[in-house]
């Protein structure tokens, strides 16, 4: 047991003090992203997205014209929820920029984002248009089609940069990782450094077990670097504070083993430096486009959602986005759920490893 | 742990009836004259027939193959090596030499044949094996950005054992050199300090694989009296190499491969008069000096970088 934790010591230390000594990985693992941020912080600031409007569903006369309306217009993207106190619950969130709720006949109630009035005025224009249209059908221009109310919520107001931010810390974490491993390995390999370890009593978990915690200890230290500059820079602060990011760091951590494991993978598929950068992209390029690091999933076509169900980056962006964006704590359902799901995969992807594993 | 202790008495006990079954076989083999000849100018020869009680085999090879594919790299190789001795492998390339070198270190699966490592079957004991051998590959590299004093110390974590690193890089002249990374160091130093590696763990046996290839002349000499520094010190060294002169001057016994098999094994000075037997002559006489001798001369036998 001493052996096997001295061996470990050894790998985890050597691994660390080359990562530490190599400018290009903090060059790839810290500047990149960081630019990334500051594009999209900039872009959020000047974009002019899509108002989100719920609705909740009735069945009254008015109800299917006016969703109809607002589904037509581009301006807008709409949900349909059976209940408002969801709906007054995605609003609070910052999920939603407004709900609609059908009162009476003639009457209707919108209730928005206090912090957002640029959005309350369009909405209020849409329902107008609706109302006046309804009327001039029903040729009664004495009794307006329906009247509405306002009310105003005091919800968080969610940015771009607090949705954008997350994603680009899951893909910045997973191509460090995955290339990271894939190329370093490859190198050890080829430069038989692995053989002579293992001519050695040299045991494979506690190489392997040694280098991914080191590396998930420098990809950690280079993404706080990376929060502070969004949280100086841009105001990015996850709804509890501290508290959050400490919980956004263990979120992290496991993502990046889990990450880690499949640069093992590619390292043991791929057998020269050509193969790498193929294999890894064909798990890494799929994951950025598709598991939400600049749209969310739900913008995507029913099939393809399923399908980004089964990325690990998925869950690892879903957990930190509840996180930040929800104010989720670790063990709340929408945190625990993609993080289990996400340990299946590292246990999944490190049993891939250990059979891959090669050392000529 | 009682079981290698076991094998290992059980071999013990064989040893002690093994020699008489060499010297059989080699006055079966070679008649008379010819093995009379060899121990008169023997003297860093292992003198198989007279020492033999000294003889406890460290390396037993029985019936060893090793295919790639339809390739036999390695074809029914049979050969032991004694606690002590320095056994040379020569052959052109592609005799082998390495893979049965990779078999033995337990680096590279075999495909049959039984290999016993100081009595331990490597098939049984590949841990037990892997840290009673000391091992230098024909190339290695070694990890990226540590300096060689944290090189060492990573192996000393790997074999668990306690290490005075200057000490160690001293016998190899590269303790100017404890600060630099290996990535940095020349061909002749990253052999050199490959070689040191091998020391970490004080063990019983050594392989070096083309160790002095690649070096300068006094680099050789220098690297040569480390080995035979090794040797005084009881260790039992394999080594391979394409110098001829090397092997003459450092190795006990030798074993002449080629295709996958041993041809002869024997030792130089044997080899050499038995050639001499058949009638051999060199087309024009030896002169009393070398090239390399003059070189020396001239430039002297310190180490150099």
């Amino acid at each position: 047991m001493q052996r096997y934790f001295r061996q470990l010591f050894g790998f985890f230390i050597t691994s660390f003090k080359a990562l530490w000594r190599t400018p290009s990985g903090w060059l790839f693992g810290f500047l990149f992203p960081v630019i990334f941020v500051i594009i999209f912080g900039f872009i959020s600031n000047e974009a002019k997205p899509q108002i989100k409007v719920g609705f909740v569903y009735d069945d009254s006369a008015i109800y299917a014209p006016i969703k109809s309306s607002f589904e037509a217009s581009s301006i807008y993207v709409v949900t349909e929820k059976e209940e408002s106190s969801t709906l007054n619950d995605d609003l609070a969130n910052g999920n939603l920029d407004a709900f609609i709720q059908i009162k009476s006949k003639s009457e209707v109630l919108l209730v928005t984002n206090a912090n957002r009035p640029e959005n309350v005025s369009a909405i209020k224009q849409t329902l107008d248009k609706i109302s006046s249209e309804i009327t001039l059908a029903r040729l009664d221009v004495q009794n307006k089609a329906f009247v509405v109310q306002t009310s105003e919520l005091n919800s968080r107001q969610t940015r771009y940069i607090d949705f954008v931010l997350p994603g680009i810390l899951g893909y910045s974490i997973m191509t460090s990782a995955i290339f990271g491993v894939a190329y370093s390995f490859l190198t050890l390999r080829k430069d038989n450094v692995l053989k002579r370890f293992f001519a050695g009593p040299s045991k494979v978990s506690a190489f392997i077990l040694g280098e991914s915690v080191s590396r998930s200890i420098f990809i950690l230290l280079q993404n706080i670097l990376l929060l502070v500059v969004a949280a100086t820079m841009f105001g990015y602060w996850p709804r509890n504070g501290l508290g959050g990011f400490l919980e956004i760091g263990v979120v992290v951590f496991l993502g990046l083993l889990a990450f880690l494991g499949f640069g093992y993978v590619v390292a043991g598929l791929a057998k020269s430096d050509e193969v790498v950068s193929p294999v890894a992209n064909l798990i890494v390029f799929p994951q950025f486009i598709l598991a939400g690091t600049f749209f969310t999933v739900s913008s995507l076509p029913n099939w393809l959602q399923v399908v980004t169900k089964f990325m690990p980056l998925y869950h690892f962006n879903e957990a930190i986005r509840a996180i930040s964006i929800d104010g989720a704590r670790l063990l709340d359902s929408q945190v625990i759920t993609p993080i289990g799901i996400l340990l299946v995969w590292t246990v999944v992807v490190y049993a891939l490893a250990s059979k891959f594993f090669r050392i000529r | 742990m009682l079981n290698p202790i076991l094998i290992r008495l059980t071999f013990i006990h064989k040893f002690y009836q093994m020699p008489k079954n060499i010297k059989d076989k080699n006055t079966a083999k070679n008649p008379s004259p010819k093995a009379k000849k060899e121990p008169s100018v023997s003297t860093n020869n292992l003198a198989l027939a007279t020492s033999s009680k000294n003889l406890r085999p460290m390396i037993q090879v029985q019936n060893l193959e090793k295919h790639f594919d339809e390739i036999k790299a390695v074809n029914g190789l049979s050969f032991e090596v004694f606690k002590g001795e320095i056994f040379g492998i020569l052959g052109p390339n592609g005799a082998g030499k390495t893979t049965t070198l990779e078999i033995i270190e337990t680096i590279l699966e075999k495909t049959s044949g039984t290999v016993l490592v100081d009595g331990l079957d490597i098939d049984i004991y590949p841990q037990q094996v892997k840290n009673i051998i000391g091992i230098q590959l024909q190339t290695s590299g070694f990890y990226p950005k540590l300096n060689l004093v944290e090189s060492l110390n990573l192996f000393a974590d790997i074999y668990n054992t306690k290490i005075d690193p200057m000490a160690i890089l001293e016998t190899v002249n590269l303790n100017e050199k404890a600060n630099s990374y290996v990535e940095n160091l020349s061909g002749g130093q990253k052999q050199r300090f490959s070689i040191a590696t091998t020391l970490v763990a004080d063990p019983e046996i050594i392989f070096l694989d083309e160790p002095t290839t690649g070096l300068d002349p006094q680099a050789r000499r220098n690297l040569w009296d480390m080995i035979k520094h090794l040797k005084s010190k009881g260790k039992t060294i394999v080594m391979t190499t394409h110098y001829m002169d090397e092997a003459q001057e450092l190795c006990d016994r030798l074993a002449i491969m080629d295709q996958g098999k041993i041809i002869e094994t024997s030792t130089p000075n044997q080899f050499i008069a038995e050639l001499l037997d058949r009638g051999f002559t060199k087309p024009q006489p030896t002169l009393r000096a070398s090239l390399e001798d003059v070189f020396l001369d001239l430039t002297g036998r310190h180490w150099r970088d």
